[in-house]
């Protein structure tokens, strides 16, 4: 998909004065994070399976290639084709080629960001072939022609009455009067609308949370179901997965959901967890007849040999957006790309390139929410951070920043220089600022100075002062506030 | 040919992202969670506790000999068709003495409301069954049906995924791996409108556990 993170600036103007929005994300951050709680607090052993699984990504990660090999082999020995795609032009051509080679015509999908990433249902449509989203909020998307603003939830930015008006104008074949005021009325209404379609369908595609290289399986977790019907119904299951969902066994697999349900919607384990290992065998009575796995580079081994390395522990559990008091507040299309919220600050740069994502890791609170509901401990803020640098170091930040920031560190590796210049600045400015003893106007802070004063400092810098205080006054309290 | 075939350019890059790195050990397997009950009647009372948690129903029979007579009775009492879909691997059981219901072995349609089939294992930890693919119990009838009835012998239910891993191991050195396995937690559900749950989204509307005390009917083949 194409990336508009470039706006960011301009996309949360917008979606802070959204009414819509703001209901539509109290009511998931009001259920997902008391729900996590929960679930964690009825873990004690929670923190220990976060130090399993990390330990567990992180030996993957170092042996990634010897697990996509064996992967490969089982996936082969199951009957199943396994496709490697550097880039997304890549991935989409062979997936389109897949396409080709079956003869397929519509497509069912399960819900999958990767696909997000890549885009890959413009691109089918662009080159005649038809992909129905099948995940409810995928589908109330994909009618309404947006992009997911959630990683789990991806039509989380919608409320009730915008879904209703979605499918009174796309279902114009049913009677107009029908009840739809209840989320049960728009669920039923979609599952109706979908039944028939996943056995129509040429070719399901799915994503994975996981490929297991011990059974050369790849896994989705769903609570809908329509992930299982898409993939079990066409004739042809074609699976797109970014390689670092790799694990190396079934027991691995079983750490992982363990950490993913509970840091998601905090449900112990989420309603369909599948592992799927190939076409359908001798004697089987349904399932797809042929089983192909496209595994997508698209920037992870750039990752991988990059400092946003721990980046790519993550599981896409969603966490770190549902706690994020931005990503609360702003939504996640004003990020610009499919990955939204702390991940997506730290993945959209990573993945498409500081270039285009400017403002993405200088929009956060640091507040540190995110890192500490990880189930991976990603040190989300350093990773924000990290990118900071280097957009500083390859000149992407304004040149006044950059002068500013220059400035300021020639300043402070020199201490006697600083504190000679502070000084110096600290005493003229109490002088300039007269006796009301406030600016109301400063170069280069004009803005700040708009709607507010400035007040001038007093007594000195920090360091005067301190040197004052160093001989102990005697009788005080040594507390600061006293003066 | 499908597409470029970047396999050894992607190769390339993985190892030399790994070049000169200190590799991680495996931390090795886990043990399933103290809090889970690991063993016997407890563990077998803590699975029904965490499958009704996730809006599953319970029913307990001594002999798979009971099912046929059970599923007369629930589907009356439920008010549904006497038609249902059955996995072959329960056409065994007698089904002819019961004259008021009609199964049909194979796989499920979308004509089909209700579908029975047969786990092959199943968690205690979070009341999780453990279905696998092939001819004996096909896919489709996790899915399609409106209504799945799912019966489990105790015998095959252990404490945590670590021990329906363990079976599928097992079943592995006699077989070829199930094209799918599938856990299934409760009936299906989303909370894509409003973050309000609504059960019954694509997949079935409501799951029905029978329990079974004696060893389950699977060929000892597998
Ligand atoms: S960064 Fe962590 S919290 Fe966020 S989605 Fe990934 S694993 Fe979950």
């Amino acid at each position: 998909m194409e990336v508009s993170s470039e706006n960011f600036k301009a996309n949360v103007e917008t979606a802070v004065v959204d009414d819509n929005l703001k209901g539509a994300m109290g009511k998931l951050t009001g259920a997902l994070r008391p729900n996590r709680a929960k679930a964690v607090a009825g873990l004690p052993e929670f923190d220990a399976l976060r130090d399993h699984g990390i330990a567990i990504k992180m030996h993957t990660l170092d042996h990634i290639d010897t697990y996509l090999e064996q992967f490969e082999a089982n996936v082969v020995a199951n009957g199943g084709h396994v496709h490697w795609c550097a880039d997304e032009d890549s991935a989409r051509q062979t997936i389109l080629d897949l396409c080709r080679q079956h003869d397929v015509k519509t497509v069912t999908k399960g819900k999958s960001m990767v696909t997000e990433e890549l885009g890959l249902n413009a691109f089918l449509d662009n080159h005649g072939i038809l992909p129905l989203e099948t995940d409810l909020g995928e589908y109330i998307i994909q009618l309404r022609g947006e992009s997911p603003s959630h990683i789990i939830a991806p039509a989380t930015h919608l409320q009730q009455h915008q879904i209703k008006e979605t499918f009174q104008s796309a279902h114009t074949h049913l009677d107009a009067d029908r009840p739809m005021d209840t989320a049960e009325a728009l669920t039923e209404e979609a599952r109706q609308e979908l039944r028939e379609k996943y056995g129509a369908a040429d070719a399901g595609i799915t994503g994975a949370n996981f490929m297991i290289a011990e059974t050369g399986s790849t896994i989705i977790v769903t609570n809908e179901g329509n992930g299982d019907l898409t993939q079990t119904l066409a004739k042809t299951h074609i699976v797109v997965a970014s390689m670092e969902k790799i694990l190396p066994t079934m027991d691995d697999a079983g750490v992982m959901l363990r950490l993913l349900a509970r840091s998601a919607t905090g449900q112990e384990m989420s309603v369909y967890t599948t592992l799927s290992s190939g076409p359908r065998r001798q004697g089987d009575l349904d399932g797809p007849d042929a089983f192909h796995v496209v595994i997508v580079d698209n920037g992870r081994s750039k990752m991988l040999a990059g400092s946003e390395r721990e980046m790519l522990r993550c599981i896409r559990c969603s966490a770190c957006l549902n706690h994020c008091p931005v990503y609360a507040s702003i939504g996640g299309h004003a990020y610009g790309w499919v990955y939204s919220g702390p991940m997506g600050k730290v993945l959209t740069p990573s993945l498409a390139g500081l270039e285009q994502a400017k403002d993405l890791p200088n929009a956060s609170s640091f507040c540190g929410k995110c890192e500490e509901v990880c189930p991976m401990r990603i040190p989300l803020p350093k990773l924000m951070r990290n990118l900071r640098e280097q957009q500083t170091e390859q000149k992407m930040t304004p040149l006044k920043q950059r002068v500013a920031l220059s400035l300021w560190s020639a300043l402070a590796s020199r201490p006697w220089l600083y504190r000679k210049l502070t000084g110096l600045m600290t005493r003229t400015l109490a002088r300039l600022a007269g006796k009301r003893r406030v600016f109301s106007w400063m170069p280069m802070i004009g803005e700040w100075t708009k709607s507010r004063d400035l007040v001038a400092p007093e007594g000195g810098s920090f360091f005067d002062r301190y040197h004052a205080r160093t001989q102990p006054i005697k009788g005080a309290d040594h507390d600061d506030r006293t003066q | 040919m499908t597409g470029r075939n970047d396999r050894a350019e992607i190769f390339a890059r993985l190892k030399a992202a790994q070049d000169g790195r200190l590799k991680a050990p495996h931390p090795g397997g886990m043990t399933p969670p103290k809090s889970a009950a690991t063993k016997g009647k407890a563990m077998v009372t803590h699975f029904i506790n965490k499958a009704i948690a996730q809006y599953a129903t319970v029913t307990e029979l001594d002999r798979f000999a009971d099912v046929p007579g059970f599923m007369s009775d629930w589907l009356r009492g439920q008010n549904l068709p006497k038609e249902f879909v059955l996995a072959p691997i329960l056409s065994g059981l007698d089904w002819a003495k019961e004259t008021t219901i009609t199964p049909r072995p194979g796989a499920a349609t979308t004509a089909d409301t209700v579908g029975v089939s047969l786990a092959y294992g199943a968690a205690a930890e979070t009341g999780t069954v453990m279905m696998i693919s092939g001819h004996h119990t096909p896919t489709t009838l996790n899915f399609v049906p409106d209504v799945e009835v799912i019966v489990l012998s105790k015998k095959d239910i252990s404490a945590g995924m670590e021990g329906c891993w363990e079976k599928l191991r097992a079943y592995k050195t006699q077989n070829p791996m199930p094209r799918a396995v599938n856990f299934v937690t409760g009936p299906s559900r989303t909370a894509d409108v409003e973050a309000t749950m609504v059960l019954g989204a694509h997949g079935p509307r409501r799951l029905h556990i029978v329990l079974v005390d004696e060893t389950s009917p699977w060929p000892k083949s597998t």
